[in-house]
């Protein structure tokens, strides 16, 4: 797995990032032990520190929680995954449509996208 | 710790300095075994004596190979190990700059009387092989025999102070190339000539101070009354000057090591 | 107490001062880049931190003790030199670390030389310059010190090897180890550092923690670096 990371923005942002988007793919399944800050911090080259300041913020964000002689698992909230996917769907949908708009298009132009889109998917 | 670093000292010098002493030691040996009875009836046959001769060229060459190159493989030793790049491993082993001076102090000396015994094994086996396959080298037999009426004449003081004069006087000629080795260090560019340099002055007020020294200890006679040679006055003060200096010698050489280290 | 304190530290050759008035505290469990261009201090800072050379005046602190064979004891140290003796073998230079270092790690040494697929038997004098690099990194990895001065260990290295060495720095990260990395090749290495200190003509400009920076600058390491020692 390639972690790639953008200049500019914090890598413990982009680490948090990166695992919801795993959580929602299904790569970490609810309850599912996660791999150690260590482990991780190597396949992502990144500083064990940084990854564990990621993992500390997710637990505060309530998507995974510590057993303390066993190690980090998902939560096993259903909701919590829910919300996230709720509020991940609203933040690219909204990149979406400022890109969009930023290109010229107007509200009505995008609809017309991506119903071709969802036609030409059927 | 000590023990260690001298290992190494051995390990790398002895990779050069052993095969070059053992071939030292074989063609004096070769020397004794192939010289020609000079003395028989019948002149030996040219080829004989050639062959012998360029072994005997060979035995004088090797003399004079190990006593440069053992000396080369001295100071490369200490050059290589603490003040090029592997100075770097060196000098940040948990050792301190006391301890690597001892170890290149005594891995030198003994480096040094390897390569003097190595010369005394070459000849003597020569002269030994040579002596009991060509018997009536009358030559031979004099000399031994005037070697021994001196050494029979000599004082036990004398002989003591003889050697112990020798001994430090190598010891001398060892921390007198490393400490030049130090101060060459200092210089910015050109530290190996710097090095050189450092040799001849120090050898020069080596030698003013001796004279000086020698001046003003005038009553001591040089020549004793009792022997052609030195007097044993004039030899223990020589040991003791030795001695002087190899003591500034090896504080120079502490000091710069230990407080004016400066790898590139 | 920290692993890694500066006070008022000057070094000065004659009239150059190569390190001017330098204060700085490390603590364990950090990886922190020293930065700068050439001639900045960066080797001198780590050389006097190594006993390698001798202030001109100020104090340097290795886990509360200056600079001594105590100090040595407990910093691995990579030198941006070929410091490898050319006639040993890399089994030879193994055993020699062994003997002198009581935290050398044999058999993690091993497994690192196995993973490079270098041969033990080989001579050092007869490898690659590449392959030599790696040799000496292994060895400095490969103690278990509490503090670790790696000066660019990376810049002579193929990509390839470049991951596996930073991959190697990031596993060998122990929370009461320091590890400080001296580089050029700032945007290689940010990934993987606490914090940054920037050096300029002898004197730190800066020293902070690289997310916070980030956060703060809104662009990397090594961007932010170019921007203040801009030409």
């Amino acid at each position: 797995m390639d972690w790639e990371f953008k200049k500019g923005v914090p890598i413990y942002i982009q680490i948090i990032e990166k695992i919801e988007f795993d959580l929602l793919s299904g790569k970490y399944k609810v309850g599912e032990k996660l791999p150690s800050v260590r482990e991780l911090a190597m396949e992502a080259n990144v500083n064990p520190n940084t990854m564990q300041k990621a993992f500390s913020e997710m637990e505060r964000m309530e998507l995974i929680f510590t057993e303390r002689t066993s190690g980090r698992y998902v939560t096993t909230d259903q909701t919590k995954i829910d919300a996230l996917k709720k509020e991940l769907s609203k933040k690219y949908v909204d990149e979406f449509f400022d890109t969009l708009h930023s290109l010229g298009f107007d509200d009505n132009e995008i609809l017309n996208a991506v119903n071709t889109k969802c036609k030409g998917e059927e | 710790m000590l023990g260690r670093l001298i290992k190494y000292d051995f390990k790398s010098t002895f990779r050069s300095l052993l095969p070059l002493c053992a071939a030292f030691i074989v063609v004096g040996a070769l020397a004794g075994l192939s010289i020609p009875d000079f003395d028989a009836k019948t002149a030996p046959p040219t080829v004989i004596v050639v062959l012998w001769g360029t072994i005997m060229f060979a035995l004088v060459a090797l003399t004079v190979a190990v006593s440069i190159i053992s000396m080369i493989i001295v100071i490369t030793r200490f050059y290589k190990n603490l003040l090029g790049s592997e100075g770097y491993l060196s000098f940040t082993l948990p050792v301190s700059a006391k301890m690597h001076l001892t170890s290149k102090c005594i891995s030198g000396y003994v480096e040094f009387a390897i390569a003097f015994l190595s010369g005394i094994i070459s000849y003597g086996l020569f002269l030994l092989i040579a002596v009991a396959r060509v018997g009536n080298l009358i030559n031979f037999k004099k000399v031994f025999e005037e070697l021994a009426a001196l050494i029979v004449n000599v004082d036990a003081p004398y002989a003591v102070f003889f050697i112990l004069t020798a001994l430090a006087g190598t010891f001398q000629a060892l921390i007198k190339i490393y400490f030049s080795m130090m101060l060459g260090h200092q210089s910015e560019d050109h530290k190996i000539l710097m090095s050189f340099v450092g040799y001849i002055v120090i050898s020069i007020i080596e030698a003013t101070i001796e004279h000086i020294i020698s001046i003003i200890f005038l009553g001591v006679s040089f020549i004793s009354e009792t022997t052609d040679v030195v007097s044993l006055g004039y030899l223990i003060m020589t040991f003791v000057i030795t001695m002087i200096f190899n003591i500034v010698y090896v504080i120079g050489t502490y000091y710069l090591m230990n407080n004016k280290l400066n790898l590139e | 107490m920290s692993i890694f304190e500066l006070r008022c530290l000057t070094k000065s050759y004659g009239k150059k001062v190569a390190l001017n008035n330098v204060g700085l505290t490390l603590e364990a469990g950090r990886i922190v880049g020293l930065l700068g261009p050439n001639g900045s201090g960066k080797t001198t800072l780590i050389k006097l931190a190594n006993g390698l050379l001798r202030q001109t005046e100020g104090m340097i602190f290795i886990d509360g003790k200056e600079p001594s064979t105590e100090t040595k004891s407990i910093v691995s140290y990579l030198p941006d030199k070929d410091f490898l003796p050319d006639w040993m073998t890399v089994k030879d230079i193994i055993a020699y670390y062994v003997d002198f270092y009581s935290d050398f790690d044999t058999e993690r040494a091993k497994t690192m030389l196995g993973n490079l697929n270098i041969d033990e038997n080989m001579r050092l004098g007869k490898m690659s310059k590449g392959t030599r690099e790696k040799v000496r990194l292994i060895l400095t990895m490969a103690r278990r010190a509490k503090v670790y001065f790696l000066d660019e260990p990376i810049a002579g290295v193929d990509p390839a090897a470049r991951d596996y060495i930073l991959r190697t720095i990031i596993s060998n990260y122990e929370p009461d180890a320091l590890v400080v990395i001296s580089t050029h090749l700032i945007a290689d290495v940010e990934n993987v550092l606490d914090e940054a200190v920037f050096l300029r003509n002898g004197e730190v400009i800066l020293h902070k923690n690289v997310e916070e920076l980030v956060e703060e600058q809104g662009k990397s390491l090594d961007g932010y670096f170019r921007e203040v020692f801009a030409c």
